[in-house]
């Protein structure tokens, strides 16, 4: 805006210049430059006139080339901690697993694809007694262990297909309470979508019994790339 | 004409902006703004309920009378009524049990005393537990015997209550034994055995048929 108002400035001077150089108070502007005129002066006669208008720069063109990535993203998400697998039913899943979340959509509106980068940290609640771990934990775990990782899938149309099972392959990323974080957990294709959910097991039989309040929750942040 | 184009450029990521959950970015390719989603969870516990019997009785019977327990008559030396404690629970009980005797006038005997010529005042007392399928429904057999002393002893093998509905969701337990049946001295109303029972439960998380728990 501030580069506008320079240039309408600058036209308004030039044009000043121009009636005050005519002279005659007619308001017939003088352009700078060579004059060619015949030998004899008249009020009429052929004038070739050439020269050069001086103009501001043309502001910036937007460059038409540049990707705009636009991507939409569900601001929350929910998984629920099922250690003894009883049957949970919420918004239309019903499943007795270990872990039971949703597949969270985002939703590439970009023009071009995109690259998902991630980063995961998981949460205990205060008065949790839940911990995260690194692994599947054991039979006889006595500890109120809990085991996360999150799994991307990029799909056009039909619905991804999970694994649910981790085998550490680029599309999934262990939650800890310390930050994971992975490159290119996924692509999403121009005006497709792509998925993520929580996967995971517990401690089935700790040394005290599970709890409402043995809880965990996780934050994950996305960054996108335009790719070529 | 451009500066209309600039505007409208200017609106559109305004509006943008103000969707939240819209990730939005011009220029060199990649969102600066990271975008998060905050994943809440919670955690799926059991509704535990157990029915557990208060207090329950133990006759000791070393002439054996005709004693009647639940409509019963019986002669046995040691009798007691069967005890039921039932799961009402989601989920099945590992159920873990501790005894301890307590005698009057007499001693606990390790083995059975049925065929013995001591002369003491001496009780075998056997404390039995079985899975049944209700809460009145004795067992056919008993699972384990336990001979009872004054120490506390944990029952070696723990049982498990199915969930409610399942096939065994309740345990039942009770007491046997004989006596010396001819002491030195006769037996009195003052020569007692008796226990004390303790429980501890656990829940036991449900198995998953193959092909169940819903989508992987």
């Amino acid at each position: 805006m501030k580069k506008f108002a320079c240039i309408i400035f600058a036209l308004l001077i030039l044009a000043s210049t121009a009636f005050a150089a005519s002279g005659d108070g007619e308001g017939v502007p003088v352009l700078p430059g060579d004059v060619s005129a015949g030998e004899e002066s008249s009020s009429s006669g052929a004038l070739e006139i050439t020269g050069e208008v001086a103009v501001p720069d043309a502001p910036a063109e937007i460059d038409e080339q540049q990707p705009v990535i636009s991507v939409s993203v569900p601001d929350s998400g929910w998984v629920v901690v099922n250690p003894y697998r009883l049957e949970v039913v919420r918004d239309g899943i019903a499943s007795n697993q270990q872990i039971v979340s949703p597949a969270m959509i985002l939703q590439n509106q970009s023009t071009v694809p995109v690259r998902v980068d991630a980063k995961a940290l998981g949460t205990v609640p205060l008065g949790s007694e839940a911990e995260f771990v690194p692994s599947a934990p054991q039979l006889d775990a006595v500890g109120k262990e809990v085991f996360l990782f999150l799994e991307f899938q990029g799909f056009w149309g039909n619905d991804p297909l999970w694994s649910g099972q981790f085998t550490g392959a680029a599309n999934q990323l262990a939650v800890d309470s310390l930050g994971t974080a992975k490159e290119g957990v996924m692509t999403m294709e121009a005006g497709g979508a792509g998925a993520l959910r929580v996967f995971g097991s517990a401690a089935e039989a700790p040394s005290a019994p599970w709890t409402a309040a043995d809880t965990v929750n996780i934050s994950v942040v996305f960054t996108f790339a335009a790719l070529d | 004409m451009k500066m209309k184009k600039i505007m409208s450029a200017a609106l559109a990521g305004a509006m943008a902006l103000s969707m939240t959950a819209t990730a939005f970015a011009a220029g060199n390719g990649s969102i600066e703004e990271p975008s998060e989603i905050e994943v809440t969870g919670t955690t799926k516990v059991p509704t535990i309920s157990i029915t557990v019997p208060t207090s329950a009785a133990v006759t000791l019977n070393p002439y054996k009378l005709d004693v009647t327990i639940d409509s019963a008559t019986k002669q046995d030396q040691v009798i007691s009524a069967v005890y039921y404690i039932v799961n009402g629970s989601d989920v099945a009980i590992e159920t873990e049990a501790t005894v301890t005797g307590v005698a009057e006038g007499a001693t606990f005997a390790a083995t059975s005393v049925a065929s013995s010529t001591d002369k003491t005042k001496q009780v075998y007392m056997a404390f039995e537990w079985a899975k049944t399928a209700d809460g009145s429904t004795a067992p056919a057999t008993w699972s384990d015997t336990t001979a009872l002393t004054t120490s506390a002893q944990n029952i070696a093998n723990k049982l498990t209550m199915d969930k409610t509905g399942g096939t065994s969701p309740a345990i039942a337990f009770h007491f046997t034994g004989d006596a010396i049946a001819e002491p030195e001295t006769p037996w009195t109303t003052d020569d007692t055995v008796g226990a004390t029972l303790a429980f501890t439960f656990a829940p036991k998380a449900n198995t998953v048929a193959a092909g169940g728990g819903g989508t992987p």
